[in-house]
């Protein structure tokens, strides 16, 4: 690994976060292979600019999710199995761009949602429910190219483009369908000198769902949530049905600057401004709810090398959201949730040889939630220390074994949970890579555990991968 | 250099469109700051008196939330504060003694509430309590049993004598309606059906006072039928059965006198029975001494007139002066639910007060925990 890519890899790193804006706050991430892996770091930043290319590759990819939600609120599934398959390909062009495709298809099984018509009930403010109990299964491919060029000295420019359809039905009646299609384009420009960087980038995301739900020799009672207390009733009707659609453009910057490989500054800023509408309709639109997501989040770390053995990175980060939900029945303000979370991490790489990698790991930081509902009149408002330490090494067994172990232990402080205050968790990641003449085979193990705090069943969340990685 | 600024301006342009795309205005107002007060009357023999200290309820079909409850004051006002813009039924009911007999009365008003500028506003409305008493239809059962055959012939319809005098159903008219105009003086009428006898002068079927009366689309026992057997009602013993003399092979039950169609004097083109949707409908008990729909039948001939609708969004088709609003809001088809006065003949003309959905009908009686 040349001096360029290794600052660039920390650098990804340090801006990881930063680009990971729709999720929540990440846990288990493998610090190790955001290390030594620009492809990991690259799916935590988005910018297509600042993939790095190493070398032609092609990596066959298999995974089985087993959930378990012990604890879980009402229109949570009860367990979900995710059965993923994935082909994704690295190909150089010329000499100056590169080309990534994958292709991922999903098989998600979810047990036990009570009413739920959404995937993910607690994910927007004006879900759908309907009299159903029972599974859902959703399946459907996700395609994504990548396509870096060098357009002049030391500049980069990326564009990547996801395109995902996902179908899902109900098992019981009124077995609503659901039709997915998200889409988003990114763009980004990355400059890079040896001493610092600078760098941009844009990404649009569009997302439409579409639900219908059937039950013609009676009628399906919709109810529409508006916010997560009240309930609109809908007209009971033999055909129900529902659109949602999600528009956002997230876009940030980064700037580096280093010091050769001992010490490594960057900052970085990203905003999202995102809106999401649903309506119901039967012969005519009938609006139901829109919101709004706009957040902010800074991000800083300096890295410090004082010998080749030991690498230490402090960093920090700042990420605050403010949503607001109107009613399209009322066209008045429903509701608004201010989040605010504040992190502070050290980790400390030991890299004693060329087969033993070590590191150790903490984040602690506090976050903050207020929630309003406006109709009647409702609060949630909690805030809270988390925390967590992890640790983890990089061995080879032999010249051609490698293992990866990673341990996780934390605290969390949840959202639109409203009878727990914290989880506790502990995540265990053990990954055995094997290389042979015609490639590398790895396994993977997951296993997160999150204990909630009212004494509760925990939940857990089991996962097997093979991967297959061409050489 | 210039193909770097290309490329930065143009990823700059497509930014700033695609963030004027997406940009929303937040609502200046908030929900939940509604206010309103009502003013209840009592129409009493001295003209309408203020209503003091008597309960009133305040709720919605919109929201889950809970029915609110006040009690009005020496002015006969009550005020609900800070609640959902949303359309609200405010219902007010009580027992008074008249001429020795202790009558329900009650009153309702339908209050509409919508966000606009004035945040302080208040929405100010009256309720006028009474009751009617006479001969009245009691119950509607139309939605069908939980079945998965289509199954509504099950159907029936329940007069109610809430009057002190024997009444006779000589000659009188069923009608199923069609859309009026709501303030008009006639009835458009989808079905006519005609009980034997002579209108106002007949004498041969009386009903008695506190007597129900069942008036079945096929008077015989739905409970046979093996889809739905244990799921309905027997209506074998129905006193009345609807027929339509034209109908071909219509079922009619020799031990059920009919109420009949196109039998010489009420004419109507439908060839099969009477039915009506199993979501609601408009219904009418008439006098029967205006028979011709064909011109429409005057309201002044009307008994008792009512409107169910399962959709809070139908569109009214019975003129106000016979039911100011429609009732059976949420009635869900094949369902086994049915409609029913919240008392026995409870009458405020107004089916959005005085109807009730019950789980299960209850064809010749009052459901149990309101007798």
């Amino acid at each position: 690994m040349n001096q360029t890519i290794k600052i660039f890899t920390i650098a990804i790193l340090i801006f990881s976060s930063v680009f990971a804006f729709e999720d929540d706050f990440s846990k288990q991430v493998n610090k190790l292979e955001m290390l030594k892996d620009p492809m990991n770091t690259y799916f935590f930043s988005h910018n297509p600019a600042n993939m790095l290319y190493k070398e032609n590759s092609e990596v066959y990819y298999v995974k089985t999710v087993f959930g378990n939600n012990g604890y879980h609120r009402v229109y949570d599934a009860a367990t979900f199995q995710n059965y993923k398959a994935d082909y994704s390909t690295l190909r150089m062009i010329d000499e100056s761009s590169f080309l990534l495709a994958s292709i991922t298809y999903d098989d998600l099984r979810m047990k036990d949602m009570y009413g739920s018509r959404e995937k993910d009930f607690y994910d927007d403010y004006f879900s759908t429910i309907d009299s159903s109990g029972g599974n859902t299964a959703y399946y459907g491919p996700q395609l994504s190219i990548l396509y870096n060029v060098k357009i002049a000295d030391d500049l980069y420019f990326g564009v990547k483009g996801n395109y995902g359809v996902e179908r899902g039905l109900k098992d019981t009646f009124p077995e609503t369908i659901t039709i997915m299609r998200n889409s988003t384009y990114h763009l980004g420009l990355d400059y890079r000198k040896e001493s610092f960087g600078i760098g941009l980038h844009g990404r649009y995301y569009d997302d439409q769902t579409y639900y219908e739900s059937v039950k013609s020799y009676s009628e399906v009672i919709p109810k529409t949530y508006m916010g997560y207390n009240v309930i609109y009733n809908e007209s009971p009707s033999s055909t129900s049905k529902k659109k949602r659609d999600r528009n956002g453009l997230e876009y940030g910057g980064h700037v580096r600057l280093n010091k050769g490989e001992s010490i490594i500054f960057t900052t970085g800023i990203t905003g999202l401004y995102r809106s999401s509408s649903s309506e119901m309709y039967t012969s005519y639109s009938k609006p139901r709810g829109q919101w709004v997501r706009q957040g902010i989040n800074l991000c800083s770390g300096v890295t410090v090398n004082p010998s080749r053995l030991i690498s230490i990175q402090i960093d920090g980060e700042y990420l605050g959201y403010y949503d607001w939900g109107e009613s399209l029945v009322t066209n008045t303000l429903i509701l608004e949730n201010w989040e605010k979370m504040g992190h502070l991490g050290l980790s400390v790489l030991y890299q004693p040889s060329m087969a033993l990698k070590a590191y150790l790991g903490s984040k602690i930081g506090s976050v903050s939630y207020k929630y309003y509902e406006y109709i009647q009149s409702f609060e949630d408002i909690r805030s809270g220390v988390e925390w967590n330490v992890y640790g983890g090494t990089e061995l080879y067994i032999s010249s051609k074994t490698k293992l990866n172990i990673n341990l996780e232990f934390g605290k969390e402080v949840p959202k639109f949970y409203w009878d727990i205050e914290y989880f506790q968790y502990t995540g265990v990641i053990i990954n055995l890579e094997q290389l042979f003449s015609f490639g590398y085979i790895a396994l993977k193990f997951e296993n997160i555990n999150k204990k909630p705090s009212n004494g509760s069943e925990n939940i857990s969340n089991m996962q097997f991968g093979l991967s297959y990685h061409r050489k | 250099m210039k193909t770097i600024k290309t490329w930065i301006i143009s990823i700059a342009v497509i930014l700033f469109l695609a963030s004027c795309f997406l940009s929303l205005d937040k609502p200046a107002q908030k929900d939940g700051l509604a206010n309103i007060a009502i003013t209840v009357k009592v129409d009493t023999s001295d003209g309408m008196e203020l209503a003091i200290n008597v309960p009133v309820t305040l709720e919605t079909y919109d929201y889950n939330i809970k029915t609110l409850y006040d009690t009005t004051d020496s002015n006969g006002r009550v005020e609900f504060r800070n609640i959902p813009f949303a359309s609200y039924m405010v219902r007010s009911f009580i027992d008074i003694i008249f001429e020795d007999e202790t009558r329900k009365i009650g009153g309702a008003v339908k209050v509409d509430v919508f966000a606009g500028d004035d945040y302080d506003s208040i929405k100010v409305d009256s309720i006028q309590m009474g009751s009617y008493k006479g001969l009245k239809i009691n119950e509607m059962y139309s939605a069908g049993p939980i079945n998965n055959i289509f199954y509504f012939y099950d159907q029936f319809f329940e007069l109610y004598n809430y009057s002190d005098t024997t009444v006779y159903l000589d000659g009188m008219v069923f009608l199923r309606l069609g859309t009026s105009e709501l303030f008009a003086d006639t009835l458009r009428v989808t079905n006519i059906y005609q009980f034997p006898g002579t209108p106002k002068t007949g004498r041969e079927y009386p009903m008695g006072p506190g007597e129900f009366v069942v008036l079945a689309q096929k008077a015989f026992n739905h409970n046979l039928i093996g889809p739905i057997k244990g799921k309905t009602v027997d209506l074998s013993n129905a006193d009345w059965e609807f027929f339509n003399m034209i109908e071909p092979g219509a079922y009619n039950n020799p031990n059920v006198p009919n109420i009949t169609t196109n039998n010489g004097q009420v004419t109507q083109k439908s060839k099969v029975d009477f039915m009506v949707g199993v979501t609601g409908d408009g219904i009418a008990l008439c006098d029967g001494t205006d028979y011709d729909q064909t011109d429409g039948i005057d309201i002044n001939t009307v008994i008792d007139c009512i409107e169910i609708s399962s959709s809070p969004t139908h569109t009214k088709e019975v003129p106000y002066s016979l039911d100011a609003d429609f009732g059976g809001i949420g009635l869900t088809k094949y369902s086994g639910q049915s409609v029913e006065r919240l008392w026995p003949g409870f009458d405020t003309n107004n089916s959005a007060i005085d109807f009730i959905i019950r789980e299960k009908p209850t064809p010749g009686y009052q459901y149990e925990s309101n007798n």
